[in-house]
């Protein structure tokens, strides 16, 4: 079965036809050509695979694509504006807040929603927030201090004291 | 030449560009993921591979129908036994060639690969894998190494395929038991251990046993294969060997090697999962027989089941005197390599010498077995075998320390080797500052502090410390390029692969100090055996020390072109030449000179390029029957202290310190070092602490992130602290040896040391699930009441 | 996954004669993150889909005092977690419904689903019976209401009969002063399921209780109130010795079920010491808090 869709991904509006088995993070894959989103447990669980939907995280491999009809979604492509990374984008690679990278797009979305909405958020917050975002390298410490690092440019948080 | 770094070091000049945290290079591509993986990866034309797996645990194949999987339209190709012809070489291996593209006779693990699906859709081809139907005839299943080693035990396998090629060290100390499933007993002999227990006033022995677990790269196993109009073939693989899936490849499909080509984008994650033959026999065949560009990607719950590190079982007896002077050591070991052999008969080799641990012990007697059972193959896992034995020896080694009422810090910094001392192989321990990395780390959890212990409520607190050595995969060969443009610029070449460690930023930090050039002038090719030169491996934390050295010579051998190119040019002898900040220049005055572009184009119409090679080969190996030899290039050490947490009602442990450390000779790039001890903490107390995979009868019940946890943001402990040593290498790179997997092997016996600590519990058992310790907790109470203590 | 036919209706009466056309074959899905699991490992494949995502009667979430709380079906984790009111008023229930999965998992799952699915190990349904939550059911025969205690039969079993769905969640306001508190405790990563859960409402004053509730999840094959210790609890002084019964009451009396975050006795000894732990934090104000 076949299902007539429209979606904004990272501001640029489609309208498709997509299969009702298909998986939001299929449909990026392969229709949108946006790789930064990544299978990696297939069960909601790593966060490889996180974009935001209407601003809010979610595991794109646990959503058939319908759900997100009429849904504005942005993937780690949409994060910076041209050569010029996102402030975050920008932390991760200062403070080396990535080792293989696998995980790093879902991590700096996660990262993204939690500061849109709790920009002070403690390190207490931003452990409970991230909790669902996994990395096997162990990069964790260095994401805390980029987050941190965040807070601090924009002058408030944790990080600034 | 090598010194010549060195030297600098100890006439105080300062490094330019090593030494000193670096930027990553892959940070951009990564942070906007753009970075390649073999997952993301799409060639045109591309089908999409599904494998087949046997439901059980050990059977004969009797019959395969693939009618329905093949009628399904978008089926490609059905790939099962009857179509492995002459021109395909089924079986692959690093030591054993044990394992088959698709099953041939027999099924040996849940898991096991039966046949192969390629359609035009990846579903298509998990709708058609589906409809394959497979009986089989099932056949007697053993799962545990100790029962394997019984002498009525099923045989997994029937006999072994030896190839005539195979690394030299394991080649040489291989000595498998006909009519058994032990693949290897490798021996340490060295003084006499009857005497030396003989001379002990106690005599310690203890049984280990850990489970297995997995790596859990974030990145599943994915390959990508193309056959090319001039019968060469393309590999595109997340693997960690190159070269040597380049050579199973050949082997495979008995082609030369001139005509395999494997190209290795960032790989995420490997943490030793992607090292050796994987999934790239099977899609080079696959791609050989529908002559499309075939690719497969596993699942997290085929991952789990591709590779795991082996489950042990550590029995570890010693000898001490009164004085704590350790007499004679004898470790048995059984190591659970699962179906196939994998690396297994190397890391039982390695794991079992490393199972002595960093102590002068002079009578050693080991025996370390590495046995076939019907459970997913093991091989190699960050630590190499050395996580299982160090939790025998460094546990071991608190209680002797406790029942003899030495301070476990004071009896270990008493017995480490030092500089010079013999290593129970008879290698001379060189740059492995043990004491040194003791005294930090107990300084680091303020060890001499006991206040600590003081009760909250039902929480108790300890205090833990381990450290451990290790050694590298010895001989081995790295080779490595410069190559030189005619604007200056450079391009490095080597087949180190980039798995998040951060070689290619470490490796562009060396060859910019040799060069005298800036790092971000240096652009690091990633393998591709048709480009770039060879390399063994991307493993045993070895890169720094080999590919640095064969980058340095290569840097040599690039400087001294360039001198005689600019010689020429300047009409100057080359000798009275140097090369300084991208320039040549006249030794005597430094104005005087012409920069790397105009050297490299020459005299003449432009030469274009300079390209420097170097090639770096370290010797060694050890005795077939005493273990005795030269095991290891260098040795590895680090340390590992815990703080923890037991709350004596529930039995779980909390870690709310935890202090990494090794000692990494130099550290050319100290984040980077700094992610790989928190990479490995981390990594660590997950093994420690919950992970473990499950089975029934050899089907696993926890091959999902749904339920085999691993770490996140809220297991980190309250305070992770790492650091980094340097006691220089006489023959690394600047002094440098590497680190990547160096602090994973203290985290378990660090943490079990401070529980024992804390409530006089030892831990033999992974992981240290509140479960196990309450209930030694309660039988540790029961004791008590029955010894007349009666405590509560 | 297995292809399939989905539906959108508008109407919970559309959908539940959408599912009543569709029988055995058919499936409600709203945030679909347990389902889709599932049909992704071919564990479970119905024909026929029908999703409550475009029913805005079910995603309605209001609290009227003296009434108490009304959660429509659709309502998703984290709206209940996040919601003022559900926060103030029914701090078990936001502190249950925060301890499921993962931000993005909370952001889609919806209570209705995660009740429907019945997984034993999930954190919502032990917070609610204890809050004394009733669940509105339509299908093809009208509408009931069913106290959530009586609702689950089993991992994965429900009393909801073919074509019908879960429409509202329902809680009465607790008694004037009450507190509670949900205690989950994990046995591997803090990120896991639990391996036992405890959620514990009660009104104390002057050393007397006048009204508790106890749920335990992850124990038993369901959410399990345990009467017993509320009848043992209710008008008396509870004191040490009367908590440290009421914890061994819970203990004897669950049925646990061994899994791979426990074994049996592990559970029951869990079991006490969080009951034991639960009631002396709102009680006394004291106890370890942090398993």
């Amino acid at each position: 079965m076949r299902i007539k869709i429209a979606l904004k991904v990272n501001g640029q509006q489609k309208s498709l036809e997509v299969d009702a088995d298909r998986t939001l993070l299929e449909v990026l894959r392969e229709d949108f050509r946006y790789h930064g989103a990544r299978e990696a447990c297939g069960a909601g669980v790593c966060g490889a695979c996180t974009v935001l939907l209407n601003g809010k995280p979610v595991s794109s491999c646990l959503l058939l694509a319908w759900m997100a009809d009429g849904a504005e979604i942005e993937t780690i492509e949409g994060l910076a504006q041209g050569e010029k990374l996102h402030p975050i984008q920008q932390a991760f690679v200062e403070e080396g807040a990535f080792q293989c990278g696998f995980c790093t797009p879902g991590m700096i979305l996660a990262a993204k929603s939690l500061l849109d909405q709790n920009p002070e958020a403690t390190e207490e917050q931003i452990k409970d927030y991230m909790e669902g975002n996994l990395c096997r390298c162990g990069s964790y410490p260095k994401v805390i201090k980029a987050v941190k690092s965040v807070q601090a440019k924009m002058g408030g948080g944790q990080g600034a004291k | 030449m090598l010194d010549v770094y060195l030297a600098r070091e100890v006439e105080g000049l300062s490094y330019q560009y090593i030494g000193q945290s670096q930027v990553r290079s892959d940070g951009i591509e990564k942070v906007t993921g753009r970075a390649g993986y073999v997952y993301n990866m799409e060639i045109p034309n591309m089908v999409h591979a599904k494998v087949v797996r046997s439901l059980v645990p050990h059977g004969r194949v009797k019959s395969i129908d693939v009618s329905k999987a093949t009628k399904l339209p978008g089926v490609l190709l059905v790939f099962t036994r009857d179509d492995v012809d002459a021109g395909i070489y089924p079986f692959f291996g690093p030591v054993v060639n044990d394992q088959a593209v698709v099953a041939i006779d027999k099924v040996r693990y849940v898991g096991d690969i039966v046949a192969a699906v390629v359609a035009e859709d990846p579903r298509i081809a998990e709708e058609a894998a589906d409809l394959v139907e497979v009986e089989y005839e099932e056949l007697p299943a053993v799962f545990d190494a100790e029962e394997a080693v019984r002498p009525d035990a099923p045989l997994v396998h029937e006999k072994l395929n030896l190839p005539p090629w195979g690394f030299s060290d394991v080649r040489a100390t291989l000595h498998p038991i006909d009519g058994t499933n032990i693949v290897n007993h490798f021996r340490v002999r060295r003084g006499n251990v009857e005497q030396g227990f003989a001379e002990a006033d106690y005599i310690f022995q203890d049984t280990y046993r850990l489970p297995a677990v997995q790596h859990c790269p974030l990145e599943p196993h994915a390959t990508i294969a193309r056959y090319e109009s001039d019968g060469s073939i393309t590999v595109w693989s997340n693997t960690q060997t190159p070269f040597l899936v380049q050579a199973q490849v050949a082997q495979t499909l008995g082609i030369p090697q001139s005509r395999v080509r494997i190209t290795v984008p960032f790989l995420g994650g490997g943490f030793g999962a992607k090292t050796y033959p994987k999934l790239e026999p099977l899609v080079a065949v696959l791609a050989l027989k529908t002559g499309r560009p075939v690719k497969l990607s596993l699942t997290r719950e085929e991952e789990f089941i591709t590779i795991t590190r082996h489950a042990a079982t550590v029995t570890i007896k010693t000898g001490v005197k009164r004085d704590g002077t350790i007499t004679a050591r004898q470790t048995k070991i059984l190591w659970n390599t699962g179906a196939y052999a994998d690396i297994g008969p190397r890391l039982s080799k390695n794991g079992g010498y490393a199972s002595v641990g960093p102590y002068r012990i002079p009578n050693v007697w080991v025996d370390s077995y590495c046995v076939y059972t019907n459970m997913p193959p093991a091989g190699a896992l960050r630590g190499y075998g050395v996580p299982q034995v160090s939790l025998a020896y460094e546990t071991q080694m608190d209680r002797i320390a406790r029942e003899l009422g030495f301070d476990p810090v004071e009896y270990r910094l008493k017995l480490a080797l030092d500089e010079g001392d013999s290593f129970a192989t008879g290698d001379i321990i060189h740059s492995a500052g043990f004491r040194e990395l003791l005294r930090r780390a107990a300084q680091a959890i303020d060890w001499k502090d006991k206040s600590y212990k003081q009760l909250r409520g039902s929480t108790v607190r300890g205090k833990g410390i381990a450290c451990t050595i290790k050694s590298t995969i010895t001989p081995s060969t790295s080779s490595a390029e410069v190559k030189m443009f005619e604007d200056g610029s450079i391009s490095l070449l080597t087949s180190t692969v980039e798995m998040g460690q951060g070689s290619d930023t470490a490796l562009a930090q060396i060859a910019a100090e040799a060069l005298s050039i800036p790092v971000e002038s240096i652009r690091v090719q990633h393998p591709d055996t048709f480009v770039t030169p060879y390399d063994l491996t991307t493993s045993s934390s070895r890169s720094i020390y080999h590919m640095g050295n064969a980058i340095l010579l290569a840097a040599e051998d690039a400087k001294r072109q360039l001198r005689d190119r600019a010689a020429e040019i300047m009409r100057v002898s080359p000798e009275s030449l140097e090369v300084r900040d991208g320039r040549i220049v006249s030794k005597t005055d430094h104005r005087y000179g012409i920069p790397f572009g105009e050297a490299v184009k020459g005299v003449g119409p432009s030469h274009g390029s300079i390209i420097g090679h170097g090639l770096f080969s370290t010797v060694g190996g050890l005795d077939p029957e005493t273990g005795q030899g030269k095991a290891s290039e260098f040795w590895f050490a680090a340390c590992g202290a815990a703080e923890v947490e037991v709350d004596t009602e529930t039995g779980k442990v909390r870690v709310t310190k935890y202090y990494a450390s090794s000692d990494a000779g130099k550290a050319i790039n100290p984040v980077a070092c700094e992610q790989q001890n928190e990479g490995s903490a981390i990594n660590g107390l997950g093994h420690t602490l919950f992970e473990q995979m499950l089975f029934d009868n050899g089907q696993p019940i926890n091959n999902t992130f749904l339920d085999y946890k691993i770490p996140s943001f809220l297991d980190l402990p309250h305070d992770l602290v790492t650091e980094v040593v340097e006691t220089p290498h006489r023959n690394g790179p600047f002094g440098a040896k590497g680190m990547g997997e160096t602090a994973i092997s203290p985290v378990a016996p660090a943490i079990a040391n401070a529980i024992a600590d804390a409530v006089g519990v030892w831990v033999t058992e992974l992981p240290v699930t509140p479960e196990r310790v309450l209930q030694a907790l309660q039988e540790q109470n029961l004791k008590h009441d029955g010894a007349g203590e009666g405590n509560q | 996954m297995k292809s399939f036919e989905v539906v959108f209706p508008e109407r919970i009466d559309e959908a539940v004669l959408a599912l009543k056309d569709a029988g055995a074959e058919g499936k409600a899905i709203a945030g679909g993150t347990a389902l889709l699991v599932l049909m992704k490992n071919k564990l479970y494949s119905p024909k026929h889909l029908v999703s409550l995502g475009k029913i805005d009667d079910l995603k309605r979430l209001a609290y009227t005092p003296g009434i108490g709380l009304t959660i429509g079906s659709g309502v998703t984790e984290h709206e209940l977690e996040a919601a003022p009111f559900v926060r103030d008023k029914f701090p078990v229930i936001a502190q249950a419904a925060h301890a499921i999965g993962n931000i993005r998992i909370r952001n889609v799952a919806t209570i209705g689903g995660n009740l429907a699915h019945a997984d034993y190990q999930c954190d919502p349904p032990a917070a609610l019976i204890a809050m004394g939550a009733e669940v509105k059911l339509y299908g093809p025969d009208g509408e009931r209401t069913v106290a959530l205690e009586d609702f689950f039969l089993g991992p994965y079993e429900t009393v909801l009969r073919q074509g019908e769905i879960i429409t509202q969640i329902l809680v009465p306001d607790p008694p004037q002063g009450a507190t509670g508190r949900y205690f989950r405790f994990t046995s591997g990563s803090a990120a896991d399921r639990p391996c036992v859960s405890v959620a514990i409402c009660l009104t104390f004053e002057q050393g007397v209780c006048s009204w508790v509730r106890v749920a335990l999840g992850a124990v038993a094959p369901t959410p399990i109130r345990v009467k017993e210790i509320e009848t043992l609890l209710e008008g008396k002084v509870a004191d040490n010795g009367l908590i440290d019964e009421a914890a061994r009451i819970a203990s004897v009396s669950c049925e646990p079920l061994s899994d791979t975050r426990g074994t049996d006795w592990y559970k029951r000894e869990m079991v006490r010491v969080l009951v034991q732990r639960g009631l002396q934090s709102l009680i006394n104000g004291a106890g370890c808090l942090s398993c």
